[in-house]
Order: C-alpha cells, then sequence, then structure tokens
C-alpha cells in the first residue's frame, strides 16, 4: 500500500508537472472538480463510490476531536476511580463497587421478596385472592442487541402485580433508566415503574386486567425542565403483546 | 442470529489475526480496571467514536461530550467484555445510543400512545449500525485523517465547497496544474486507502 502511495505521488507530480506546463484555464477546469465516484466508480462499483462520495462531501467527516479530549476522558475515569468509597477493593476492576454492592442488594432483595411472599400468603389466607394471572414473552425491538425477557402480570384487587425478568437488560444509571408501560385497548398508556436493570423488578398498576393490550419498556434519561412531566421517550427496547 | 451478531461476524471477517489479539489484550486490561487501557482504547477508536457522534449530532463540541461518555460508560462496563470480541461494533453503537439520548434529552417527544413506537419507525427503533456503515464511515475518516494537509486542503474544497480546480487555484494562489496534480494525488491516495471496501461492500 505505502509503495503504491509513493507510485502515485510520482505519477501524480509527474501529471501535475505535465499539466502545470499547460497552465491556461481551459474549460474543464471551470466545470466541478469531479468526484470520488466520477473517478473511481468503476473501480469500486457504483454503490460504494456513492458511499464515499457522500461521506467525503459531509462536513462532519472532516471534524477532527480537540488534542485534549483524550486527556480529558482519562482524567474522568481516573477521577471516577478516586471517587469510589473506601470499601472499594482495589483491583476489583471499573465495576467493582457495584460488585461489593450486588450481594447487599440481592440480600436486600431477597428480605423484600421473602417478606412480600410472606404477605401474599397471609393475603391468599385472608381471602384476597389473585383474580388472574398471565405470562408474556418479552420480544426485542432491536434498540438494544441480545435482549429478551418475560413478565408476569397477576391481578390483584389493588391492581396489576408486573413481575419483569429481563436479566439481559444493561444496566443504566446517572439519569439513564429504564421505565415500563401498560397500553389498553382505549389507547391509553400507563407509566408502571422505572429501574435501572431487569433484575428483580416488580411493577404495579392500577389498570384492569382486561384492558391490558401491551406491555413495553423504554429507555428513559432524567429529562429536567425539558420536559416536567417525565414523558414517554418512545425508545422502546422490549415489548409484549397481551392478548387475552 | 440477529443483526447485531451478524454485523459482529462481519467485522471478524476484516481483523487481522493480530488486531484480534489486541482487542482480546485491551479487554483484559479494560476488566482488570487498567487506565492505561482506556487512553489506548482512545487512539484505537476515539476516532470512530466522535466520528459517529458528530454526524448524528452535526456538533462538534456534543460529539466530543458523547465520546467521552461513551469512554466512561465502555470503562464501566468493562465486565461486560469478550476478550476476542471486536470493540468497533460496540463502542459505534454506544455512541450512536448516546447521540440519541442527548437529542431527546433535548427535544423529548410529549406523552402519546405506544401506537405510535411502531417497530419499524426508525425514530423510535435505532438498530445498531450494520457493519458495512461502520466500516465505511471509520475507513473514509481515517483516510481523510492520512491525507497530507495540502491535498486534505485541496479534497475539501472540491467535496464540502464545491469548488472547481480553477477556484481553489485562485483561492490558494497556486497554479491550476498543481491542483489538479495534487487532487489526483490525494484521490489516488483516498482510493488505496479505502480498497478494501471494494471487497467488503461487494
Amino acid at each position: 500500500m505505502e509503495a503504491d502511495d509513493t507510485l502515485n505521488e510520482r505519477v501524480g507530480d509527474e501529471l501535475g508537472a505535465a499539466m502545470s506546463e499547460h497552465d491556461n484555464i481551459g474549460e474543464s477546469d471551470r466545470e466541478p472538480s469531479p468526484e470520488f465516484g466520477a473517478e473511481f466508480g468503476t473501480e469500486f462499483g457504483a454503490q460504494t463510490s456513492a458511499q464515499i462520495s457522500a461521506l467525503l462531501a459531509d462536513p462532519t467527516m472532516w471534524d477532527v476531536p480537540s488534542d485534549e479530549l483524550g486527556n480529558r476522558i482519562v482524567h474522568a475515569i481516573s477521577s471516577e476511580s478516586v471517587d469510589a468509597p473506601e470499601t472499594f477493593a482495589a483491583p476489583s476492576g471499573p465495576r467493582g463497587r457495584r460488585t461489593w454492592a450486588r450481594p447487599a442488594l440481592l440480600g436486600a432483595a431477597a428480605a423484600i421478596t421473602f417478606l412480600f411472599g410472606g404477605l401474599v400468603v397471609l393475603s391468599g389466607l385472608s381471602g384476597v385472592e389473585d383474580v388472574d394471572s398471565f405470562s408474556a414473552k418479552l420480544v426485542p425491538t432491536g434498540l438494544i442487541s441480545d435482549q429478551s425477557g418475560d413478565i408476569t402480570v397477576t391481578s390483584f384487587d389493588s391492581g396489576l402485580r408486573i413481575e419483569l425478568d429481563a436479566a439481559s437488560l444493561p444496566r443504566r444509571d446517572n439519569g439513564s433508566f429504564y421505565e415500563g408501560w401498560l397500553k389498553t385497548v382505549d389507547g391509553d398508556l400507563f407509566p408502571v415503574g422505572t429501574f435501572h436493570d431487569g433484575v428483580d423488578v416488580t411493577l404495579w398498576a392500577g389498570v384492569e386486567l382486561d384492558r391490558v393490550e401491551l406491555f413495553a419498556i423504554s429507555l428513559e434519561e432524567t429529562a429536567g425542565p425539558n420536559d416536567p412531566g417525565q414523558g414517554f421517550s418512545g425508545d422502546v427496547v422490549l415489548r409484549a403483546e397481551v392478548n387475552l | 442470529m440477529d443483526l447485531a451478531e451478524y454485523a459482529d461476524d462481519l467485522m471478524e471477517q476484516f481483523r487481522p489475526v493480530h488486531v484480534v489479539q489486541e482487542d482480546a489484550d485491551l479487554a483484559l486490561a479494560l476488566r482488570k480496571g487498567d487506565e492505561a487501557a482506556v487512553r489506548a482504547m482512545y487512539e484505537r477508536f476515539g476516532g470512530l467514536v466522535f466520528t459517529v457522534a458528530n454526524r448524528m449530532l452535526q456538533d462538534w463540541q456534543r460529539a466530543e461530550e458523547v465520546t467521552q461518555h461513551v469512554f466512561l460508560q465502555a470503562w464501566r462496563n468493562a465486565e461486560q467484555l469478550e476478550p476476542g470480541r471486536d470493540f468497533a461494533p460496540w463502542l459505534a453503537t454506544i455512541a450512536r445510543r448516546s447521540a440519541i439520548d442527548l437529542l431527546h434529552r433535548e427535544q423529548r417527544r410529549p406523552a402519546g400512545s405506544l401506537d405510535v413506537a411502531d417497530p419499524v419507525d426508525s425514530a423510535l427503533v435505532t438498530p445498531p449500525p450494520s457493519a458495512e456503515q461502520i466500516e465505511t464511515v471509520w475507513s473514509v475518516s481515517a483516510a481523510i485523517g492520512a491525507l497530507e494537509p495540502d491535498e486534505r486542503q485541496i479534497v475539501k474544497m472540491q467535496h464540502i465547497d464545491g469548488h472547481t480546480h480553477a477556484e481553489i487555484a485562485e483561492r490558494l494562489d497556486i497554479a491550476v496544474g498543481t491542483v489538479k496534480s495534487r487532487s489526483h494525488r490525494a484521490h489516488r491516495r483516498l482510493a488505496n486507502r479505502l480498497a478494501h471496501l471494494k471487497e467488503f461492500n461487494s
């Protein structure tokens, strides 16, 4: 490749020198310069040369990041490492803090699950029975690859309990999160809760089971003053049609 | 096999063995929390991430913000990295996702029916960039970066400003023949550096 470049440089210089001998501006000089496709269309094929031409004509392709960006990134990462609490074991890698936190979270989740399970049993004993229940497989929309999950929806007097199992969802933190939504046959959209990842998620909705048509999980960001209502982003990552 | 897996497989075909090994080493270093690995990753993939973000945002300052965010995310999620897996599609997907998030933060859509969330609506469902897109954008960006400054200036004036050879000669105060020579040389250099795309996209 380098040899080709050198050869072409020499050929180009010779060509230029020959052209300089006839430096009068001719008609062809006033025409737009030939695009990449015009010169290399045959060599590259129409489709590829058109793609390359389009990219060469895109001003953003000519931008380069500032020299300091690399340093800023390294500095930000160093700061993040320093900010980690003391319990963060040093050699445990960038996710060490979470690795430490997770057993505690799982323990808490287990405790909550145990407590909640007890409450359900007690509810059953006291005559508050679930009316109906169903499970559905979540279908990925392609927004995040390799995703799947299931929901189990159980109807109680107090509302619908939606147990979500979508462990493959990558965790979203720092103002990013997931949000669950139910759409009813009337076309109404109900937010059912927000969460950081898809492990041990229980959502609740004050919706009648037989009105539910669709369950979806969207990607959300803390919207701030641009959207005080924190509306639906529209970025659905998993969804399940509910056909009762 | 979904689109992302297909893209990964395609990209694997265009990574020489030593690059696969370098990526595997880099992944292991990142997983161990090695900050130097972040700089190495930025030096290799910073241009790609910045270009993907900049094309979507049309604003280099915000593209830099996204680039920083992407590498922080990569650092935080390094444990998900499988040694041997190609970084490029992974980082490009995070870059695209982050740019979309930024756009949404700035102009969020009103709450509405999920009927709107049509799976084929490209505004709502963003498939990961294809291997071809990543490879082509990255390659062209790198090829532009590899041009000599005088060649780069002329090619940019041709493709971005639409100037003729004569206009470029006049603006740069050089002979038309010199412009033609540099232009020819630059385009030949681009073609040589992009030669692999002939196979890639065929």
